[in-house]
């Protein structure tokens, strides 16, 4: 029988992929938000793993505007703005990175400076002006007057021989093209630099050679000394822009992390280029949040590079954040076109309209119909914990009302354990005072707490199924939401594996296969948090935490802490503990916490709030949805978390109060 | 769910939760064993032909028996399986050669490492050594490509058929005029050892001045306690395995219960559907026990076939019971 492909297989389709491919997966719903990219000016874009933001800078490359040219598809960027060509590096692939594996001596520079950074200087500018001459190459092959017009590209060989010529005497290479003469030499010229560096890191020779020791580049200089000749020979429209996309920033922040002390300044290396205020090419930094400090310095210099200034900030989890409203957020429409992109991309037939996610995975089930999923048996018992001294009428206002509604039951009886009945008034429960109008809020938070109550009761796990759990259990993380399709796709495949397959878009997939798979995809995001550096602590509080909530949440039969999947501490508290607070901020920067601003209930007090990334939620059969008020914790419960008992007993005693 | 598998694994899954057992997660082990049909399990070859997916051949197995829990206790002994597949083997062939084989080799030549020529001399004094599997189901071309062996050796055949059909005189004097010093002697599997290690035991007995290496690239406890009671008795003879395992990979007899819960509710369900898995064929005939050939209770299953130490529930065809892993038989 035919093996039955899993569209979502394949979760990282970053920069490795070809320009078809691309056309028909790459979603533009984010390109409104992002056109900073896209026009002149540095720019740094944030987001966690899975953010789209090699997605978003693969624009940026030659070969994507001509395979959209080529597949009739319009290209996503406004008319407006492309005019430009792109060039960049990958610091993982490129092999920037092997600047970490073998040191380099050099007798010119002095012993109290790490060599390092300014080599990487060096093999980052040859690497951009090899690949900004690859990107004009692509252009120039393909001999199409409408494209080379659109970007500002000349077509005309003898531009290019000009551009030769004038180039290799510039000072900014000192020296290294000086016996150069034409065009396709120098781009020999700068591929054998290259080599060399990576005969160097493979330990193929035993350093780096003379020819390249005296004649190390200044960082950025000779990206701008060619941008400007290109535009001087006419090479390059005097219009067009040139946009240098550096990718992977973070990971010259893992490079800095292998030093122990002397530690080689990279990403102040980076910085000096947006801090050049040149104006020749505009820089993008692809990075994860953690990676771009605060205040980010330039090498050998005490200047800090100025927000808005010298660069903008484009934050994709910002973005992509589930906001208050659903209301202009943008998520749900991009993730029902990649959705969409990925069948039609594995040849499934059939609508894909805005309503995809709906018409393949459903509806989520209302709270009453959920309710009645997690008991087998209705019946008061299962539902209510009953306590002896209640007194019979009580219980035959609660047997009538579980027949008609479970859900109501078990929120009532919440509401007698916390409230009590009106001494003067014995009867007031039979109006069910929780179900009044005024009471809606009440009711609303505790709806997903009463509801895990109830399965707990009936030794149930939570239900996850339909559209709108998959869109919040992501996150708004676009490679979350490939992930919990991959597993439910799956689960379906497994459990269908008899049968042939059918081209169509399956609809309404079953509910338990949703729920295996979305439990099989929160398993997995579980584990990989001790992937990433310091994962291992962070997966432990984290695996605390959310046996802390379940737990607590089960056993709060008042229903008093109903926001119990998250934690609040007081900013005073805070920022006396630097090492909890670094915590907190790397697991945020993680993506593994959600941090937020918390309004206090209390006067005057000004707290930060922390829940765990949604996806973790069925890992540990809590609700996602988080209400207004947190649990508030002081700092002893957070060194509980992270299982650091010994701490907490030399903490004062003033200090052990939970809420 | 529609299919019998994940139907299975998710009822058993929810009874777990039910009960609030933490040490039960079937969906866990239901990973595991599409992750090991991904990586190994696929590769089987006796079955590539006529029931190739290893997924149908599962359900298959599992409904041998109607009791739910039984179907439990076959279902969560796959994880334990040591299955052994093409890129193990690679391995194990290539540290057989570049590990024990240049030992010996560095040992009985004399040679000084750090003599200059040591390279050289080593690949010439291989020139005069031999290489043979004691039985057919070791690939001795495939060990031969892997390693690079120098080609000055014609024949390779596999001793069982060398002893068993050869004349004891001419072998040793085609040895002789071909002026071979040592014989290398390769074997896959070796469990109880009755087969091999009786040839082995036979073969180093004609040829007493010729020095001979024994490589079991895997072998059993019981077997490796014979190999080296032959090795003892016989001293141009020197046993060298790759892997060994250990008493506790094996499924005990049901006497000993201090073994893991799981392998020992594996020994009684072998038990007591044993008359089951042979159709009523009674102890001491094929498949002879239970736990196996010898009543090993292995656990061993190869991508070339299943050694018949392995417990019969999981290899042995019969009217009444579908194998997961087929074994392919001689006889």
């Amino acid at each position: 029988m035919e093996k039955k492909i899993n569209p979502f297989n394949e979760l990282y389709v970053t920069e490795s992929i070809g320009g078809d491919p691309f056309v028909k997966l790459f979603s533009p719903t984010l390109v409104n938000d992002s056109l900073p990219i896209f026009q002149p000016g540095n720019v740094v874009l944030r987001g966690l793993q899975g953010s789209g933001k090699s997605m978003l800078m693969n624009l940026l490359k030659p070969d994507i505007f001509i395979a959209y040219k080529y597949s009739g598809e319009e290209f996503p960027i406004p008319e407006q703005c492309r005019k430009f060509i792109g060039a960049g590096i990958n610091l993982t692939t490129s092999g920037a990175t092997d600047f970490g594996e073998r040191s380099i001596t050099d007798d010119s520079i002095d012993d109290e400076i790490n060599p390092s950074p300014i080599y990487l200087g060096d093999f980052f500018n040859y690497y951009i002006v090899a690949d900004l001459l690859n990107s004009l190459d692509v252009i120039f092959k393909t001999q199409d007057k409408e494209i080379a017009d659109e970007i500002g590209v000349s077509l005309d060989i003898n531009s290019y021989n000009k551009f030769a010529k004038k180039i290799c005497n510039e000072g900014c290479w000192e020296g290294y093209l000086k016996n150069v003469k034409s065009y396709p030499d120098i781009v020999q010229k700068i591929l054998e630099r290259i080599k060399k560096y990576r005969s160097f890191f493979n330990y193929n020779i035993n350093s780096i050679p003379n020819e390249i020791k005296v004649t190390k580049t200044k960082i950025g200089e000779p990206i701008s000394t060619v941008a400007n000749k290109l535009k001087e020979c006419g090479v390059l429209n005097p219009e067009t822009q040139i946009y240098i996309r550096i990718d992977q920033y973070e990971e010259l922040f893992y490079l800095e992390k292998l030093y122990t002390n002397f530690t080689p300044q990279y990403r102040q290396l980076i910085h000096k280029l947006l801090g050049s205020r040149e104006s020749a090419v505009s820089y993008r930094i692809g990075t994860r949040k953690y990676a771009w400090p605060e205040a980010p310095q330039i090498i050998n210099s005490s200047n800090i590079l100025e927000k808005e200034r010298d660069f903008k900030i484009i934050d994709l989890d910002e973005t992509l954040r589930q906001k208050e409203s659903k209301k202009g957020w943008v998520y749900p429409d991009l993730v029902g076109d990649v959705f969409s992109r990925r069948l039609k991309m594995f040849n499934y037939e059939g609508s894909t309209g805005e309503n995809i996610l709906e018409y393949v995975f459903g509806k989520k089930l209302s709270p009453e119909e959920r309710a009645a999923e997690y008991i087998t048996h209705p019946s008061m018992e299962n539902i209510i914990g009953w306590e002896k001294d209640w007194p019979e009428m009580w219980k035959k206002t609660f047997s009538t009302l579980a027949n008609d509604n479970l859900l109501s039951a078990k929120l009532g009886e919440a509401w007698l354990r916390q409230k009590g009945v009106d001494p003067k008034n014995p009867n007031s429960l039979n109006d069910f005072p929780w179900e009044k109008k005024e009471k809606k809020w009440w009711k609303k938070e505790r709806i997903e707490q009463a509801l895990m109550q109830i399965a707990s009761k009936n030794r149930q796990r939570l239900i996850w199924r339909g559209k709108d759990d998959i869109i919040y259990l992501s996150g708004g993380n676009i490679l979350i939401f490939l992930s919990i399709c991959q597993h439910i796709w799956d689960v379906w495949i497994r459990d269908t594996r008899k049968k042939k397959f059918n081209p169509k878009i399956p609809q309404n997939i079953n509910g338990e296969i949703q729920s295996i798979g979305i439990r099989e995809a929160s398993t997995f995001w579980y584990e990989k948090i001790s992937e990433r550096p310091g994962g291992k602590k962070r997966k432990e509080f984290i695996g605390h935490l959310g046996s802390f909530f379940n737990k607590s949440m089960t056993e709060d039969i008042k229903m008093s802490y109903p926001g119990g999947n998250g934690f609040s501490l007081n900013l005073k508290d805070l920022n006396s503990d630097d090492e909890i607070k670094s915590f907190l901020n790397e697991s945020e920067n993680f993506g593994d916490l959600i941090g937020l601003k918390h309004t206090s209930k209390r006067k005057g007090e000004r707290r930060w709030k922390w829940y765990m990334n949604q996806i973790f939620s069925p890992y540990f059969n809590i609700p996602y949805v988080h209400t207004k008020e947190p649990l508030y914790v002081r700092l002893p419960q957070i060194y509980e978390w992270l299982g650091e008992k010994k701490r907490i007993k030399k903490m004062s005693k003033d200090q052990l109060e939970l809420f | 769910m529609e299919d019998f598998i994940e139907n299975r694994v998710q009822a058993w899954d929810k009874k777990a939760w039910n009960n609030k057992d933490k040490n039960e997660h079937y969906s866990e082990i239901n990973r595991i064993i599409l992750f090991l049909e991904e990586k190994l399990f696929y590769s089987y070859e006796p079955t590539k032909w006529e029931y190739p997916e290893f997924r149908d051949r599962l359900e298959e197995w599992l409904k041998n028996i109607a009791v739910d829990k039984d179907q439990k206790t076959l279902f969560t002994s796959l994880p334990n399986i040591f299955f052994i597949g093409e890129k193990e083997f690679i391995d194990l062939y290539r540290l057989a050669y570049n590990g024990p084989i240049a030992k010996w080799m560095v040992e009985e030549t004399g040679l000084l490492l750090n003599n200059p020529e040591a390279y050289s001399l080593l690949r010439k004094a291989i020139e005069n050594t031999w290489f043979l599997p004691v039985t057919d189901s070791l690939r001795i071309n495939m060990f031969f490509h892997l390693n690079n062996i120098p080609g000055s050796q014609d024949w390779r055949p596999d001793l069982r058929s060398l002893v068993k059909f050869g004349n004891p005189e001419k072998v040793k004097k085609e040895f002789l005029k071909n002026k071979i010093k040592r014989i290398v002697l390769l074997e896959d599997f070796v469990g109880s050892g009755v087969q091999s290690l009786d040839t082995v035991k036979k073969f180093v007995k004609t040829l007493p001045e010729i020095s001979i290496l024994f490589v079991p690239l895997v072998i059993c406890p019981t077997g490796l306690e014979e190999a080296k009671e032959i090795a003892t008795k016989n001293k141009n003879l020197t046993i060298y395995p790759i892997l060994e395992l250990k008493p506790e990979d094996f499924v005990p007899e049901l006497k000993h219960e201090n073994r893991s819960k799981d392998l020992f509710n594996l020994s009684v369900l072998a038990h007591r559907y044993y008359l089951k898995t042979t159709n009523g064929v009674p102890m001491g005939k094929k498949p002879y026990h239970p736990l196996g050939f010898q009543q090993t209770g292995g656990l061993v299953i190869m991508c070339t076939n299943t050694p018949a130490n392995t417990l019969p529930l999981f290899h042995w065809i019969s009217d009444s019971w579908k194998p997961l892993f087929p074994r392919h038989t001689r006889v």
